[in-house]
């Protein structure tokens, strides 16, 4: 079917609605959605990824085909039935304690799903406790913190000192993101990985999965 | 509540400026991004309403501190030199209001997280603009009497936990900003900090050029 090369370029361009058109026509056609994300979704959003680190796609390009690419999967994915999909890994996400900032962190979750993993966002505001609560009951794979004060940054050494506690640290790995964090602040509390954009989140978490 | 409006026609409409706080740095953005931030701000203009208080408070710089009022503040020596000579300071809020938080509440809604990220860069934009303003507003009302740069807790060495003692200088609810134990201000996209003014002052380098923090986003972005 030529026109996958067209679901390419709408994921590639961000552009939601083409997206969407081509798929429920691969749909009704009976091609194997497994082929249609590995072969034309995935590498989309790999060459927009490409051009982020390249410098020729930004922050917005980055999220329209995430977009794109999400509309897509969601039409997918019932075709598939739920035991039938490749997940690349679950996480789950929030913004810690004492901190409302939420953008940046449902951007990268967006980034995520648009890449294939699954997704469980908490929100902003988030304790240990609850963090704990979502890694124990979705079996998470990843658990992303976010922070943008520094007198809220340090609520994730915390959290992952409680991980250790509840004897969770060996079976989730731990990554952080956020204006004021940083590589050295990720090593010092004893995190997997930080990740400066969703691009670079993106990449992280597949490195930490496989 | 105590605050100033802010027409939003005189913020100044630069999309040049907005593009690089979404990352473009000197690129400019395709059609289709430059035409949405566009149509985002003409929507800004008729939802989003910024305002700003200050009040001027006689007082003194020592070495690495400084007194405003009642309040010492502890800015370390970097800050504390940028405002030498200072008699008197500003101690000030601006904001882009509660609108810009309902709007993009409204726009999550939908999911569309570019056009969020867009929303918010306006935001950012907006507060900026919005501290501009009352810094021409302050000189106004300064007759020309000379005045530093402004500057926050949590920036150039001066820990943002000095946020509450700046904060308890302001009446309560100034410009509907508050502020969380965390030194959070809602709405998010507000600015606040103390402006030195004196007839002796003199306005040196400031910002990045200055501090030697390598974490602060405002290095980030001009990487």
């Amino acid at each position: 079917m030529n026109e996958l090369n067209n679901l390419y370029e709408a994921i590639l361009s961000g552009k939601l609605p083409q997206a969407v058109e081509v798929t429920e026509k691969a749909i009704a056609a009976n091609i194997d959605p497994q082929l249609i994300i590995n072969e034309y979704m995935m590498k989309a959003m790999e060459e927009v990824g490409a051009r982020f680190e390249t410098g020729k796609a930004f922050v917005p390009e980055l999220l329209m085909a995430a977009r794109a690419m999400k509309g897509s999967l969601d039409l997918l994915k019932p075709v598939m039935g739920a035991g039938n999909i490749q997940s690349t890994g679950k996480i789950v996400i929030g913004t810690v304690k004492g901190d409302l900032h939420d953008i940046g962190k449902n951007l990268v979750a967006s980034m995520f799903e648009g890449c294939g993993f699954e997704v469980v966002n908490l929100g902003v505001d988030i304790s240990s406790e609850k963090f704990i609560q979502a890694v124990k009951e979705n079996h998470a794979d990843i658990l992303c913190m976010s922070a943008l004060l520094t007198t809220t940054m340090e609520y994730m050494k915390e959290v992952i000192a409680a991980l250790d506690a509840e004897g969770l640290r060996k079976h989730v790995k731990v990554m952080i993101g956020g204006a004021p964090v940083s590589e050295d602040f990720a090593n010092r509390i004893g995190a997997d990985g930080y990740s400066d954009n969703a691009n670079a989140a993106v990449a992280l978490a597949r490195k930490l999965v496989s | 509540m105590k605050g100033v409006g802010i027409p939003f026609a005189s913020l100044g409409y630069d999309p040049e400026e907005i593009y690089r706080i979404m990352g473009y740095g000197t690129n400019t953005p395709g059609r289709r991004i430059r035409q949405r931030t566009d149509q985002l701000w003409q929507i800004a203009s008729g939802r989003v309403f910024p305002s700003y208080y200050y009040e001027i408070l006689q007082g003194e710089v020592h070495p690495r501190s400084l007194v405003a009022g009642p309040v010492a503040f502890d800015t370390g020596a970097l800050i504390a030199g940028l405002m030498k000579n200072s008699l008197q300071f500003a101690v000030f809020v601006a904001t882009a209001g509660n609108g810009l938080g309902e709007w993009i509440a409204e726009s999550q809604k939908k999911q569309d997280w570019a056009e969020i990220y867009m929303i918010d860069c306006i935001g950012s934009y907006i507060a900026e603009k919005a501290g501009d303003y009352m810094e021409s507003e302050l000189e106004k009302q300064l007759g020309g009497i000379k005045h530093t740069h402004r500057f926050s807790p949590g920036y150039c060495g001066w820990d943002i936990k000095e946020q509450q003692k700046l904060f308890s200088l302001l009446p309560p609810g100034a410009c509907s900003v508050t502020l969380h134990e965390s030194c959070l201000m809602e709405p998010v996209k507000s600015i606040s900090g103390i402006i030195g003014i004196g007839e002796q002052v003199q306005t040196k380098r400031y910002g990045c050029v200055v501090c030697e923090s390598d974490s602060c986003y405002k290095r980030k972005i001009k990487k």
